[in-house]
């Protein structure tokens, strides 16, 4: 009896070492956590950090005549009114897309411009390893930055109106984590892009320049077309408001038209699409 | 997965490689058996590290078809890699870690755990003698310190198969010595086979027992240097002395010498591997008889430098062969 | 300057200065000055009489900017036991200007009162217990607003639509007790229910309105907001307003009917779990009979597309991960 007991333990033992060895096979980890020390050890994450506490700096809010007897619903709704503002022209909109496009655009291009590609593609990592560790690396850093910078602007802007702990908790508990994943689509979608040109062309530089020109230009060309009723609404930017206005108060009721589940799809299908094509790129790339 | 059953690691069938219309390899049959150091010479330009990256799978092959370990290179590409070690021609390192850092990075990309790994590193570094640069940032490290760093990373993951592409070409002659002798260590002690590409065909000749020889993308040569010296009917002394206007024409007079070249004041003396001997008693008799100075008198040309440049189809007019 | 005449003149300031106190509207008690509203002068205010044309109508918004301290009152004709919804919105909303709105019945006794703080809207049920006339003040409150707003007053027909326990097809008279329909004169020619559907997502709605032969009638729904003055000013126009859900228009005593999908996410309207229902008479007189249907929809198949392309775009990168080595291979 006391030996059937002993050897479950055994076993369970075994299995846990079994699974654990099997994650340390998760090479994509290794090379994730690889890029993240690298990037916060370097100079960039402070200036990025810089960049993107920016308009918290600012302080851009246009001013709340009285606010001491603002309800908490209302307060709410002042702020994501404000705050939308701040994320669909910054945070998620072309500055911060430019800072996403290079530090993605430079994860891979820098391997492959400085060969240490080649350490990797004779180790036993499958292609994707590289392209999903380092994508998700770019998430995690975009994480690092904007978790703080969003908490300190929520507490900043609670504190300008002379709002409490109820008001930043409320604040916390909603309107943070939606303004945050669309930030995120946004950048994520921008990265991908950034990480497939960079497997495609070798200078980081010339990757982010490629990403930002085609984000900018295919919109700059969307909005001329003569055929598409209603061109604006096909902007990238639109197209985040639609999502944004999901949950947010934008200062009307239904200001950006059009379908969100349809919008997050466009995003989501075209993050995992870059993926696909960094990916096959790298598969039938010879390394000279 | 033991390739005990085949007795070649690696093996390329009509391997050919064009770069737009240039054809850069052309129907490689390359054989490397198990266990054995194999030696990859070349002139420069020949398409010695195009050959090794097509084994690696960097590049892909235009025809023809390349076994590792008996497998596909391509279709089994991670199984392969798992079981080999690759050290490039100039060293690929990540400048901004530290040496320790990037061997314990290089070590977990084979799958080892974080402990596993940090004894590895630790290992090979003190193996390549890096012990005490472990903390020294890579960029900081001198040339020869990166090459010998590539060289621990190479052999990280204990491979069976080691790759190295010009693994001395950055080092001082006593650094290449110490190398060599330890990779011939690392073939005694863990059976390692190892695959070199040079053009230093001195130290190839030290430590290899096969090599194949490439030229303009062919495979010129290919055996055990034992078996190809054995064909080797020619080899070439120099000899330097105080007045040789007046040794040439006695020289000239010994019959089994071949060719006499007079270069710089220096002769150079081809004759048949045979007649080494009498070469050895005749030349000093003759220096003393003419009251010369004898000033120097070796072989230059070792066997295997002779069949290199017979299979290459030059003519060895003396001085060193410089590829 | 000999000491009776400082006590005079000190005196005469204290007197000035209690009569102005006295009659000055800050120091005098809210609730007297509004008491005052309706003792003094109001019916010359609102010219009552039985001519029902000075009611306010249901569901339509009014309009005003009030000086502080100032009121105006709306009569509206209320039916016992229905409930009614109270919007009080405008540009006052976030301000320091206090609106407050008082409901007072027939005998001028003062039923319910909305007293939010400064900047807040009013929003808020009533349930008269009797029919007849209702009067709604609304004030400027004189001791807490600080600034002059406009304000939009709307008094909505209130009606919550609760989850039936058996499938549907649904008629009124399971949710509002014995009337199979719903009957109503219009008033001023428009009427407003607000409904709330909270409870009824995933289905359709239908509202069906026929009228009496004389009687033309059009139905509007919107989405409800507080601004109700937007969907009024400029209602029932189909094409340009961003919150309409549906209307029809019917000739005399011509059926209409619109339909609303709660919870349904379309490409130009968003859904709100409230709306709001117009009515309105477009041509003669008569009643009205609204009755509503209520069916289940199969709309989740609306998100199946989307999941289903991002899924395949995950099964493409995962096949393409997995036979990664034989993609190389391809020549």
């Amino acid at each position: 009896m006391l030996e059937g007991t002993s050897s479950f333990k055994e076993e369970s033992i075994a299995l846990v070492n079994k699974i654990i060895r099997r994650i340390y096979n998760w090479k994509f980890l290794t090379i994730l956590s690889m890029e993240i020390n690298t990037f916060v050890k370097s100079k960039k994450f402070i200036a990025i950090f810089v960049i993107f506490l920016f308009p918290v700096l600012v302080m851009s809010f246009p001013p709340l005549e009285n606010a001491s007897k603002i309800s908490l619903s209302s307060f709410l709704r002042f702020f994501e009114e404000n705050t939308s503002d701040e994320i669909l022209s910054y945070w998620a909109g072309i500055p911060a897309q430019v800072i996403a496009a290079m530090v993605a655009s430079e994860m891979i291009a820098r391997e492959l411009d400085k060969e240490t590609i080649k350490l990797l593609f004779t180790k036993p990592l499958r292609k994707a390893e590289i392209v999903i560790g380092k994508f998700l690396a770019f998430v995690m850093i975009l994480l690092l930055v904007l978790i703080p910078v969003l908490i300190t602007y929520s507490t900043v802007f609670v504190l300008t109106y002379e709002k409490g702990y109820e008001e930043l908790l409320a604040i916390l508990s909603s309107s943070f984590w939606w303004g945050l994943g669309v930030i995120l689509l946004s950048l994520c979608f921008v990265g991908s892009l950034a990480i497939a040109m960079s497997t495609i062309l070798k200078r980081s530089l010339y990757a982010a320049l490629a990403t930002i020109l085609l984000i900018i230009a295919v919109q700059l060309l969307i909005v001329t077309l003569p055929f598409l009723k209603n061109a604006d609404t096909y902007t990238f930017a639109y197209q985040l408001g639609v999502i944004l206005e999901e949950v947010y108060y934008l200062g009307g009721s239904n200001i950006y038209k059009g379908d969100p589940y349809l919008s997050f799809t466009f995003f989501m299908v075209s993050i995992i699409a870059s993926l696909i094509v960094a990916e096959v790129t790298l598969v039938r790339k010879e390394v000279p | 997965m033991h390739s005990s059953s085949t007795s070649y690691l690696i093996e390329t069938f009509g391997l050919t490689k064009f770069f737009g219309e240039q054809c850069v390899v052309h129907n490689l049959n390359l054989q490397v058996p198990s266990g054995t150091i194999f030696g990859f010479l070349g002139p420069n330009g020949a398409g010695k590290s195009t050959t090794i990256k097509l084994i690696l799978d960097l590049l892909r092959p235009t025809f023809g078809k390349i076994k590792i370990f008996g497998l596909d290179s391509i279709l089994y590409h991670r199984e392969i890699m798992t079981r080999i070690g690759y050290q490039p021609e100039k060293p690929i390192l990540y400048e901004n870690l530290n040496a320790f850092s990037f061997l314990k990075y290089m070590a977990r990309l084979y799958g080892f755990s974080p402990k596993d790994a940090y004894e590895r590193a630790k290992n090979a570094l003190e193996f390549v003698n890096l012990g005490r640069k472990a903390f020294t940032v890579i960029k900081n490290l001198s040339a020869g310190q990166k090459q010998r760093l590539a060289l621990a990373q190479a052999i990280i993951n204990d491979p069976e198969l080691l790759i190295l592409d010009e693994p001395t070409s950055n080092l001082d002659p006593l650094g290449r010595i110490e190398i060599m002798d330890k990779i011939k260590e690392l073939v005694k002690e863990k059976n390692m086979t190892v695959f070199i590409s040079s053009h230093i065909l001195p130290e190839i000749e030290r430590v290899c027992d096969y090599v194949a020889v490439i030229n303009n993308g062919r495979l010129v040569l290919q055996g055990k240097i034992s078996d190809l010296v054995k064909n080797v009917k020619d080899t070439l002394y120099m000899l330097t002395v105080s007045d040789p206007g007046i040794l040439k024409p006695e020289l000239e007079k010994l019959e089994y010498v071949k060719e006499i070249t007079l270069q710089d004041n220096t002769f150079y003396i081809s004759i048949d591997i045979d007649n080494v001997e009498l070469l050895w008693k005749d030349v000093p008799k003759l220096v003393s008889s003419l009251n010369l100075v004898l000033r120097e008198f070796k072989s230059v040309r070792s066997p295997l430098e002779k069949s290199f440049l017979d299979a290459l189809g030059v003519k060895d007019v003396g001085g060193h062969i410089i590829l | 300057m000999r000491l009776i005449q400082l006590k005079k003149i000190v005196l005469a300031i204290f007197i000035s200065l209690l009569i102005i106190y006295t009659c000055h509207p800050i120091a005098q008690n809210t609730t007297a000055s509004i008491e005052s509203h309706f003792t003094g002068n109001f019916s010359e205010r609102l010219k009552i009489n039985e001519n029902n044309e000075e009611l306010a109508a249901i569901g339509i918004p009014y309009s005003f900017s009030l000086p502080i301290g100032n009121s105006t009152v709306l009569k509206y004709y209320l039916i016992a036991n229905k409930t009614y919804f109270v919007n009080l919105y405008g540009v006052f909303v976030d301000t320091d200007a206090d609106y407050d709105v008082y409901i007072y019945n027939s005998n001028f006794t003062k039923i319910k009162a909305f007293l939010n703080d400064p900047g807040e809207e009013e929003q808020g049920y009533f349930k008269p217990k009797e029919n007849g006339t209702y009067y709604f003040l609304i004030l400027n409150n004189p001791k807490t607003s600080k600034s002059v707003r406009a304000a939009t007053l709307t008094v909505f027909e209130y009606i919550f639509f609760s989850i039936p326990e058996k499938p549907f097809n649904i008629t009124l008279k399971s949710l509002l007790g014995s009337n199979k329909t719903y009957t109503a004169p219009l008033y001023n020619s428009t009427y407003g229910f607000l409904l709330d559907v909270a409870n009824l997502t995933d289905m359709k709605m239908t509202f069906n309105a026929i009228p009496t032969k004389n009687l033309a009638v059009q139905m509007a729904l919107y989405q409800f907001t507080s601004k109700i003055d937007k969907l009024y000013y400029n209602p029932i126009n189909s094409e340009n307003d961003e919150t309409i859900i549906d209307d029809d228009k019917g000739s005399l005593g011509e059926k209409t009917d619109v339909s609303f999908i709660v919870g349904r996410r379309n490409t130009e309207k968003a859904n709100d779990t409230r709306v709001v229902l117009f009515v309105k008479a477009l041509k003669g007189s008569g009643n009205l009979t609204i009755t509503v249907k209520i069916e289940k929809t199969n709309i989740q198949i609306d998100l199946l597309p989307y999941t289903a392309s991002i899924l395949v775009s995950i099964i493409i990168l995962a096949l393409v991960i997995v036979f990664e080595e034989k993609l190389r291979g391809i020549k």
